[in-house]
């Protein structure tokens, strides 16, 4: 027998004792008929949850949701884009009935799959979403931005700022934006220079680049990123230049003496109030919350030991403010 | 790969004049670029020895990595396995540093990592005589799914812990040169050590018998064996050693870059790039050099174009390190040729 | 060696000799992977998961039932035009390692085509997206062999390189010229139009006539391989450039010719994600698909047909994972192991040694 075709029946017979042994359980899951007083909850994410950022919030977001209700609850990391429909599919066959989307980059996927499991909830994070089934979070982007512009403008002695970021989503653009208007509100000769990352998650990219603004001479860092934050706090911390931190973590333990402040999007926080609108029944479809300042899910993180309390009170000043409608700080 | 050269008709007698156009087009930018704010701005970057030293400290896994490459390819052994070396090398150098308190544990585990990821590139390609990319397509995939693991089953979630590193060791005098000093002589000691590592390959495989031995296995695997030489013996050989020295860039990727830490996929492809140098480089280790130096210079450049605010999207800019390599590639490199016997086993008189 | 073979025929050594055969060519490729399984299963029990219910997972999610087989076909399709064109240009002897960046152009004309020009007439639309993509994936692959053809630039660093400007473009697109915009105004390109994604095969499943382009153009391939002196050109070249030179053939024409047919597959591979079901361009939509393909064509030897099966047991590896991670509760980590070492034991079994001793098993009488 020649080689390839001992290959191929090689092959052959791996599939079909795969199928074989796949159908032998088929285990008909009886689609959602449970008792209405618990739920199943799934989450999806692209990255994975050991990252220090996004997606370990979103992984924290269902454990605090299964603390809080004990529902059962799964998840699936690093997720390809070929996948996503197929894996929520998956959760939604065995009856989960919330199945949280974490990222823009699930809106097609959503759609491909919500009209087949009309008893099950999607919500997508970070995205404005439409479907009877569907619902969308979005954080007020730009706020955080300001006020830790702000500090900035307030901490920095050269006047030079730099922020690394990771890539040029609005998502995070809002901020940057933000960021120097706060800055010049408080420091008209700031100069303030964001540099992008291209990743997420890349720690040596992440680490050239800070260097890089290092090397520029900026006396203040302000690191947005997810798995980067950390070792570029720790060579910020060793340049002995201040490092403002977001935007999911609370970094103060990292540093407190490198620390100004962390920027903080509250995502476990946004889990939880999507569980408690399940729990109260009152999650309904095509519905995007928006969540910020006011709802508590967007703030500042604790103040680093070095930070004068004149620019703490300067910033909180200016939250208060911004909360009572009395400072526009340009995001609607 | 196996092609002999100039197999394929190009100009050559134009190499001159490119030379010379080159020359004169860098000398009229320069001049028009002075005259410029973003000329200006780039001529201050290129001024600048920290861009040197970026440039060198990015270089410097790449380096290791292709070093190593470079062993066991001229054997006649292809290594695009560099990025499992590389990676798995990085997990090993993070966790033994950290656990055993010093980079240097970091280090030795890194090398002994590598060198057992190219035993099973060596028993895979040359024992089993399966497909040398095979392997490595293989191997790299094992070391992602492997590290991912270790990292997930040793560390906990939402805990950052940073290992031990190198520590920067300035040279006594040469360190207080004007631009020198900043740019090549204060850097992390895994530097030098790599540095060092291009004359000392260069010795062995041009000034020693072993050297001749592994090349002309690369070259000459028939003719080697009818010598009496062992052809496999010594591919085993290149293979572990390439093992060793590439997975020793793990740790420069480590602690060479400052992170001291590591995470899923850290290597993110660069093993791809150190492969592309060992051919860049043209099969010889200071070549290597000048293949990883000149993508950590475009690297550097461009991270730090970014950072003094060129109104130039950054997705762009990130091509750049990879365009100036491309071009490098195409306007220097004529008909570069590996190793005759790259990329094919050998199989002893009477062996099926 | 087991020399067994010139024992006396005694009755135990004919009935050894008649068992051997079945025992060689099905027993060694199964201890591979029974090997493979069986330290999959003790990791996970090393980490306290359940291996039949993670096994019975992986099963039922790559190909137990209608929905995960058309999951697993549809995730095979990309893989199998990757392949085939990686099959086909290494058997030249020239090594596209692009597959990837040549996937990314193709999704990015495909979307753009895709996502304008409304009012063409649907099929000729789909046609035109599809053309535009195969044509991307060629030119993005001729650029290497153009400079390997006449400036000797080694086109494996050449299209490695390559694979990073593609990527990057794809990421700068999508977050500038071609992003959608809109209440979301996330880095995401703008989708393609609705009559312009290829049909559906199976209802509740993503499963689109890209199959059909996918086992079209393995058929072709086939063909154009064994029954066409271009075919036989591209042997030639591959195995014996010089002897090709004598025999009249022009390599280098030869060269370019399957870099842009392998290309142009790649391109279809892009195509058939954005169009089959994807809809958007999103940046990292297919980051592994094409280094994976090369795994898949080496496996297979280059042989279109195997290539085929090949790919599908990446994608029902690749399914199966899903399943494993979202029913048997799997770290994905760990899901990553247990697919690496299914590939190993393949690997293993399908190397050339292994195949020669297993010949040597079903004894040298058997032709």
């Amino acid at each position: 027998m020649k080689p390839s075709k001992l290959f191929a029946l090689f092959m052959i017979g791996v599939i079909a004792a795969v199928a074989l042994f796949g159908c032998a359980p088929a285990a008909t899951q009886a689609p959602a008929t449970q008792a209405p007083a618990t739920h199943k909850v799934a989450m999806i994410t692209s990255g994975s949850t050991n990252d220090m950022g996004w997606n370990y919030n979103a992984l924290q977001g269902i454990q605090q949701i299964k603390d809080k209700y004990g529902w059962e609850i799964a998840y699936t990391e690093n997720a390809k884009p070929a996948d996503q429909a197929n894996i929520m599919r998956q959760y939604a066959q065995q009856g989960y009935d919330l199945i949280f989307a974490h990222g823009f980059e699930y809106g097609e996927a959503i759609l491909a799959v919500n009209k087949d499991f009309p008893n099950t909830m999607f919500a997508q994070i970070n995205a404005t979403t439409e479907g009877d089934n569907v619902v969308g979070t979005n954080f007020r982007f730009g706020e955080l931005g300001y006020f830790t512009g702000m500090a900035a403008g307030l901490m920095t002695k050269n006047n030079k700022i730099g922020i690394v970021a990771a890539v040029d989503a609005p998502q995070v653009t809002a901020d940057t934006d933000t960021m120097k208007t706060g800055a010049l509100s408080v420091n008209p000769n700031a100069d303030v220079s964001v540099s992008f990352v291209g990743d997420w998650a890349d720690l040596v990219k992440g680490q050239q680049v800070t260097q890089a603004q290092i090397d520029r001479g900026v006396d203040i860092l302000i690191i947005m990123g997810n798995d980067f934050t950390p070792p570029a706090i720790e060579l910020a911390k060793a340049k002995g230049i201040k490092v403002i931190a977001g935007w999911t973590i609370e970094a103060y333990p990292l540093a407190p003496e490198t620390i100004i402040v962390s920027a903080i999007q509250d995502v476990p926080g946004v889990y939880v109030g999507i569980a408690d609108q399940l729990a109260a029944g009152t999650l309904k479809g095509n519905t995007t919350s928006v969540f910020g300042f006011a709802e508590g899910k967007q703030y500042l993180g604790k103040w680093g030991d070095t930070v004068p309390q004149e620019v703490k009170d300067k910033v909180n000043q200016a939250v208060q403010d911004y909360l009572a409608g009395k400072l526009d700080i340009g995001v609607k | 790969m196996t092609r002999p050269p100039g197999f394929y008709a190009a100009g050559r007698p134009r190499a001159r004049l490119v030379w010379a156009g080159a020359g004169l087009a860098g000398a009229l930018g320069l001049l028009l670029a002075w005259q410029t704010e973003l000329g200006r701005g780039i001529l201050t970057i290129l001024a600048a020895p920290e861009f040197v030293r970026a440039a060198l400290i990015a270089a410097t896994p790449l380096l290791l990595a292709a070093l190593g490459g470079l062993i066991s390819e001229l054997s006649g052994v292809l290594n695009m396995a560099l990025e499992s070396m590389m990676l798995l090398g990085a997990f090993a150098a993070y966790t033994a540093s950290d656990y055993g308190h010093t980079p240097w544990a970091g280090l030795a585990a890194a090398g002994v990592v590598g060198l057992l990821v190219g035993l099973l590139h060596a028993y895979f390609t040359i024992t089993l005589r399966a497909n040398q990319i095979v392997s490595a397509v293989a191997l790299n995939l094992f070391a992602l799914a492997a590290t991912a693991l270790g990292f997930r089953l040793i560390y906990t979630r939402g805990v950052f812990i940073t290992a031990p590193g190198f520590a920067e060791l300035r040279l006594p005098v040469l360190s207080d040169l004007p631009y020198l000093g900043k740019a090549l002589f204060s850097h992390n000691i895994l530097i030098y050590l790599a540095l060092l590592l291009i004359p000392v390959m260069w010795f062995i495989l041009y000034r020693t018998a072993w050297g001749l031995t592994l090349r002309s296995v690369g070259e000459h695997p028939e003719a080697a064996s009818t010598v009496g030489i062992n052809v496999n013996r010594v591919r085993y050989l290149a293979v572990l050693l390439s093992g060793a020295v590439a997975g020793m860039s793990g740790s420069a990727l480590v602690s060479a870059t400052n992170i001291n830490a590591f995470q899923e996929n850290l290597s993110a492809g660069r093993g791809f790039i150190a492969f592309a140098a060992v051919i860049f480089g043209r099969w010889n280790p200071i070549g290597v050099f000048f293949g990883a130096f000149l993508f950590g210079l475009g690297d550097a450049f461009q991270i730090r174009l970014q950072a003094y605010g060129v109104g130039v999207p950054y997705q762009l800019l990130l091509m750049l390190p990879y365009v100036i390599t491309l071009i490098a590639l195409v306007v220097f490199m004529r008909h570069a040729r590996g190793p005759a016997a790259s990329g094919t086993p050998f199989a002893e008189e009477g062996e099926a | 060696m087991p020399d067994s073979v010139h024992d006396q025929p005694t009755a135990r050594a004919r009935i050894w000799s008649w068992m051997k055969q079945p025992l060689a060519s099905v027993g060694l490729p199964l201890l591979a992977i029974v090997a493979a399984i069986l330290l999959g299963s003790i990791m996970m029990l090393l980490m306290g998961h359940d291996p039949l219910k993670a096994y019975a997972a992986l099963g039922r999610g790559s190909f137990g039932n209608l929905g995960a087989t058309s999951e697993t076909l549809k995730s095979a399709i990309p893989l199998l035009l990757c392949g085939l064109g990686i099959a086909f240009s290494f058997q030249a002897g020239a090594f596209n390692i692009g597959a990837v960046g040549q996937m990314y152009l193709g999704a990015l004309a495909a979307v753009i085509v895709g996502g304008q020009f409304a009012g063409l007439p649907a099929p000729l639309h789909m046609t035109l997206a599809t053309l535009a993509a195969l044509l991307a994936g060629g030119l993005w692959a001729l650029a290497p062999a153009l400079f390997k053809v006449y400036a000797g630039a080694n086109e494996i660093i050449s299209t490695i390189l390559l694979n990073y400007v593609g990527i990057y473009l794809v990421d700068y697109m999508v977050a500038g010229p071609i992003k959608a915009g809109g209440a979301n105004n996330a880095p995401i390109s703008w989708p393609v139009l609705e009559d312009v994604m290829y049909p559906r095969l199976i209802p509740r499943t993503q499963l689109h006539i890209g199959l059909f382009i996918a086992l079209t153009a393995m058929v072709a391939l086939y063909l154009v391989m064994r029954y066409t002196t271009l075919g036989q050109r591209v042997r030639v070249v591959g195995q014996n450039p010089v002897a090709a030179r004598h025999a009249g053939i022009r390599a280098d024409r030869v060269f370019l010719l399957t870099f842009f047919v392998s290309g142009s597959l790649a391109g279809l591979a892009g195509a058939s994600e954005i169009l089959g079901y994807q809809v958007r361009l999103i940046s990292g939509f297919a980051t592994t698909t094409g280094y994976d393909a090369i795994a898949v064509a080496l496996l297979a030897g280059f042989q279109p047909f195997l290539v085929g099966l090949a790919a599908l047991f990446f994608a029902g590896l690749q399914t199966g994972a899903v399943a494993m991670e979202a029913i048997a509760k799997l770290p994905s980590q760990l899901v990553g192991m247990i697919r690496v070492l299914a590939i190993l034991a393949v690997l293993a079994a399908s190397s050339p040694r292994i195949l020669a001793l297993v010949r040597r098993l079903q004894g040298e009488e058997q032709p």
